[in-house]
C-alpha cells in the first residue's frame, strides 16, 4: 500500500511539475522595429544636430515631422551630383530652409514675414507633398542649372500646361534651400 | 536739390539657430548655408515709390502707406551675394544683369542706358512693377553702400565673419564698385 501509494505520490509530482512548466508561452516578444535610420555624427567637434541618413527603399511620410537633418529625399542631378532634400526649418520665419519650407510656405501658404507667397497648388495645381516632391525631382533634371554666387545652384522646370516654372536652389554643399512656383522663364537665365 | 531716385537697405534679421551660427563661425558651420544663415530683409525705394507687400502680393507706394509691409523677407546673405555679382558684370562691360531673390519669385534687373546710365527695374511674379534710370556712378555707390552696411552688421555680429569667403568675396566687390563710383 505505501509501494502503490509511493507510485502515485511521484506520478502526481511528474505530472504537476511538467504542469508547473507548461508549454512555451505565445506571448509576443517585442522584435525591434525594423531600422531604416542610420544616424552618423557628422562633426563631432561642433555642436551640430547628428546627421540621419534615410533609406530610400522606407521613405519618410512628407506630411510628418522629423529632425532638422534628416533627409526627406534624395536626387541625383544631370550632371550626376548628389541633392539631399533635409527636412529642415518650417517655423513660418526668415531663416527657414528644406521640405519643413517648402511644405509650410510654398505648399500651405504659411508665412508670417512678409514678402509674396507663392503656393504650388495655386501655381502650378500640384495639391499633394508627393506631387511637389515629383516636380522638384523633375527640375533637378534641368540640363544648364544656372551658378550663383557662393557656390549655389538653381535649377529649373517648365510645368506643362501652366504657365509657370519650379525653381529649386540649391546649397553649396548640395542642400536644396527652397523650390517654388515662378512664372515661366522669370528666373531661368538662359531663356 | 534732387531726390535719391534708387534707394537699397539691407537688414540682417536671422533665425536664432542662424544668429547662432553668425556669432559661433568658423567653430559652427553654416547649415547649410551662408545664404540661410544670414537671412533677413530687403527695403528698395526705386523712382519715387518703395516697394511693399501686402497679403502675399507685391505693391508700390510711400512709406506713409501704413498697409504696405516696405521690408521684403529673404536668404539675404544670397541676395546679397547676387546683387554683387550682377553689378560687377556690369562693371566689368556687361550690357544687363539681374540680382535674383532666393525665395521670392522677385528680381532687380539692370540694363545699360547711354551717357552712362542705367535702367534698374524692379520684377515680381514676372512683371514690371517699377523702373527708373540713374547715373552708373550713383548705381554703383547706392550698391556698394548696401553691402557695406550689410557687411558691417555680420562683422558686428562676430569679427571672424570677415574671413568667411563670401563675405570676403563681398569686400573685394564694395572695393571695385566703390573706385567706379568715384572716378
Amino acid at each position: 500500500m505505501s509501494k502503490q501509494f509511493t507510485k502515485v505520490l511521484i506520478l502526481l509530482l511528474l505530472t504537476f511539475s511538467l504542469v508547473a512548466c507548461g508549454e512555451p508561452t505565445n506571448t509576443p516578444t517585442p522584435v525591434p522595429t525594423p531600422t531604416v535610420v542610420v544616424t552618423t555624427n557628422q562633426t563631432a567637434k561642433t555642436t551640430a544636430a547628428k546627421t540621419t541618413m534615410v533609406a530610400t527603399k522606407n521613405e519618410p511620410d512628407l506630411t510628418a515631422v522629423f529632425p532638422e537633418k534628416t533627409v526627406i529625399r534624395t536626387f541625383t542631378d544631370q550632371e550626376g551630383h548628389t541633392i539631399r532634400l533635409f527636412y529642415g526649418r518650417g517655423t513660418g520665419h526668415n531663416g527657414d530652409y528644406g521640405w519643413a519650407h517648402i511644405l509650410g510656405k510654398h505648399v500651405n501658404g504659411i508665412w508670417y514675414d512678409g514678402g509674396t507667397i507663392t503656393t504650388y497648388p495655386k501655381a502650378v495645381g500640384a495639391k499633394t507633398p508627393a506631387e511637389v516632391i515629383s516636380l522638384i525631382d523633375k527640375s533637378l533634371q534641368d540640363k544648364t542649372p544656372d551658378s550663383q554666387a557662393g557656390g549655389r545652384k538653381t535649377y529649373v522646370y517648365f510645368v506643362p500646361n501652366t504657365k509657370n516654372d519650379v525653381f529649386t536652389v540649391v546649397g553649396s554643399d548640395g542642400t536644396i534651400i527652397t523650390a517654388y512656383p515662378v512664372p515661366h522663364g522669370s528666373k531661368d537665365e538662359n531663356s | 536739390m534732387t531726390k535719391t531716385q534708387f534707394q537699397l537697405t539691407l537688414k540682417l534679421q536671422p533665425s536664432p539657430e542662424g544668429l547662432r551660427q553668425l556669432q559661433n563661425w568658423p567653430k559652427t558651420p553654416f547649415s547649410p548655408d551662408f545664404a540661410v544663415a544670414a537671412s533677413g530683409l530687403i527695403q528698395l525705394k526705386i523712382g519715387d515709390k518703395f516697394i511693399g507687400a501686402r497679403d502675399g502680393k507685391i505693391f508700390v507706394g510711400s512709406p506713409f502707406d501704413k498697409t504696405l509691409n516696405f521690408w521684403l523677407p529673404d536668404y539675404l546673405g544670397g541676395f546679397a551675394t547676387n546683387l554683387g555679382q550682377a553689378a560687377l558684370k556690369l562693371h566689368k562691360g556687361a550690357k544687363s544683369t539681374k540680382a535674383g531673390f532666393i525665395d521670392e519669385p522677385v528680381a532687380l534687373n539692370f540694363q545699360r542706358q547711354p551717357d552712362e546710365y542705367i535702367q534698374i527695374q524692379f520684377e515680381a511674379e514676372g512683371q514690371t512693377i517699377q523702373a527708373v534710370s540713374i547715373p552708373l556712378s550713383n548705381f554703383y555707390h547706392e550698391i556698394a553702400h548696401a553691402l557695406q552696411n550689410f557687411q558691417q552688421q555680420l562683422i558686428a555680429i562676430n569679427p571672424n565673419l570677415s574671413d568667411e569667403p563670401e563675405v570676403r568675396e563681398m569686400a573685394m566687390t564694395i572695393r571695385q564698385l566703390l573706385e567706379k563710383s568715384n572716378k
